[in-house]
This record gives C-alpha cells, structure tokens and sequence, in this order.
C-alpha cells in the first residue's frame, strides 16, 4: 500500500526563530498587528509500506535520523493511506 | 616519516567551499593533499590510504534541512564502514565550520557513546544575536592535552581566529546542558573556548562570544582526541597577510594563528607513526 507520512518539524521553545521574528516585523508593516508567528517545515513522505504500522514507524525513524535534530526540534507524525485516482 | 609522507583527504561535495584554503595550508607544511569528491572516494574504496580527513567548510547541499546533516547522512550512508575503520585505527579528522556541523549531525561529536551513534547529541544552531557573521574572533585553548589538534599550543595561548557562519551557536538539548558540559570536562574533550583578546571569558556575550554557543565553546573533540571541530577557519589565519591589521602591524612571522592547528596535528601523525 501507499502512504503519506506528513511530518512537521518545529523548534522547541528557548530556540531563536529568525524567520518567525521577521515575519512579525514584516507583517506590522504591513499593517498586520501580530504577536508572534510560529514557523515549522512540513515534510510530506510518500512511500510504499505493507501496513500503516509500519508507515508509523519508518516515518518515526526518518524523523530521528534525518528530519529533527532533539537538540533543537520537536516532531510530529501524521500518516494516512494514499489512493491513485 | 614526514609531512611529505603524510595523506591528507578533504572531503568535497555540492555547495563546500573553503577545500582549496584548507589544502593550501596543509601544502604549505609538506604534506600531500587531495581534494576528493565523496562519489570518488566511494569508487576507489580509498579511505584507508589517508592518515587524515577534513570536512570542510561551505554549505553542503545547500545547508537543507538542518546545516551538515544532508553531507553527514550521505557519508554514513555512502562510506559510513570506511569512516568507522579510520576512527577504530585513531586516525584523525578535522571538521571545519560546516565540517564541524557535519561531525555534531553524524555523531561523531561529542559522540559521548561511540561511533554507532545515529543521533546528534548536540546541535550548532542559529547564530544569537540573529545573522551571518564573519568577523575575527579570539579563542583559548581549554583542552588538557587530549586533543591531538591542539596537545602542542601553550593553554594560556590566545589564537586570533575568524569565523564565517550563521549557525554556530552549539548548544546541548535543553535540560542536559550541564550534565553534558561536566561530560565533556571530565573527559577533556573541551577544546577551544570564545574568549576577548585579553583571554577572559566571552560569558556568552556579543562580540567576544559572537553566535551565543553555551559556554563560549568553539570548539570540541571526541573522547580519545582524534576527532575535532571548529566553528572558526584556521585556513583563513594561515598566513599574516590574511590578518586584518597586516598592513599596520609589524609581523614576525609568515604565518597566523590557524598555522598551529594544522603543524599540531601533522606533528601528532608523525610521532604515532613512530610508535
């Protein structure tokens, strides 16, 4: 079967996040008077398994060993199945 | 043996930038140096010929995902059994800049339990205050003669190093910071520490600690001292005309501080070769 693994990557807090400190700046000159924004990047894997278990599992083990550093990065998963239309 | 009998490999891939300084400053002092592409190394299953590599510095892949990660999982992934040979031999690596956030994605440093690890420990993040800076720095040598890139320098010795980077800031996962320093104390693998050109301690304030990196640390090395990296370039400090006051100081020597790092380690080489 065929699935999607989405996997977002974000920082934990203490963590200096330059891009969402200059989209604030940014979206009060626009106009736009905003507290904070949050920025993380979302990874969308799509991936042949034999069951959403071990969707879950590989996605897990991408994020450990690639996607997020623990030093930095909190990760979450989202896995769903993948239909051709 | 001598320098000249000495194999230098810097590791290049897509987006390394700082290859030629680096093997300049190993010609320099005799030893033969060759600029590799990781898929070269892959095919002639060379390794093993070098008695030193180099991660240099630059933006490998583009610095994707997280800087150093991408060019550290393709050398696991490509040469990652030759790698694990040439550190259970004590042969030495360097990372430089991005070729230390290479070293701190693969796990080989601090590399508190081992080569096998998969999983960084540490993480050179965004510089604080925010930005690319490229600016001369001063560091002191902490390391009690365990590393064998600086066993050599007097540890009161201030080196006038620059730096070129926007993710330089090393931390340790939150909550671990002090558990992992006293780790790295304990087992002298602290090395080069931010300092002000007096040799006090930045305490993590800009310029003097100019990325934020927890404890003023710019530099570590591995438990048995044969794996080292740096944030600052001392390709970049090897000669004194790369100096930012060259044309008003009178200088006494050809070369800049870098000079010490590379002739240490090539000194090391020599003497384990005689053993």
């Amino acid at each position: 079967m065929k699935c999607a693994a989405k996997i977002e990557v974000s920082l934990k807090s203490g963590h200096i996040n330059s891009e969402g400190e200059t989209t604030v700046c940014l979206l009060k000159e626009l106009g736009y008077f905003v507290e904070k924004v949050d920025v993380s990047k979302v990874y969308t894997v799509i991936f042949q398994v034999s069951s959403m278990a071990e969707a879950k599992i590989k996605a897990e083990e991408m994020s450990e060993r690639l996607f997020a550093n623990p030093a930095k990065d909190n990760y979450a998963i989202s896995v769903v199945e993948v239909v051709d239309q | 043996m001598k320098n000249k009998n000495i194999k230098v490999c810097i590791i290049r891939v897509g987006g390394t930038s700082c290859d030629v300084e680096t093997a300049r400053a190993f010609q320099e002092l005799g030893a033969q140096t060759e600029i590799k592409h990781v898929n070269e190394l892959v095919k002639q299953d060379s390794l093993l010929d070098y008695n030193l590599l180099v991660f240099p510095g630059g933006s490998s892949f583009g610095d994707h995902i997280r800087s150093g990660v991408v060019f550290a999982r393709t050398l696991y992934a490509k040469l990652g059994k030759q790698i694990e040979q040439f550190i259970a031999e004590n042969r030495p690596i360097l990372g430089i800049s991005n070729g230390f956030q290479t070293l701190i994605e693969y796990g080989l440093l601090p590399g508190f339990e081992g080569i096998g690890q998969q999983q960084p420990q540490a993480v050179l993040t965004t510089n604080n205050p925010q930005g690319f800076k490229c600016q001369w720095v001063y560091l002191k040598n902490e390391n009690k003669g365990n590393c064998l890139f600086t066993n050599q320098i007097p540890q009161d010795k201030i080196l006038k190093i620059p730096i070129a980077h926007s993710e330089g800031c090393f931390l340790f996962p939150p909550g671990k910071e002090k558990s992992l320093l006293q780790k790295l104390v304990d087992n002298d693998m602290l090395v080069l520490r931010y300092c002000n050109e007096n040799g006090a301690f930045a305490n993590q304030t800009y310029p003097a600690n100019p990325n934020g990196a927890y404890h003023d640390i710019a530099g570590i090395c591995n438990k048995e001292g044969t794996i080292f990296g740096l944030m600052p370039h001392p390709e970049r400090a090897m000669y004194w005309w790369q100096e930012p006051d060259w044309t008003t100081k009178t200088h006494t020597t050809p070369y800049g501080d870098g000079k010490l790092i590379f002739e240490n380690i090539l000194n090391n080489i020599i003497l384990t070769q005689k053993q």
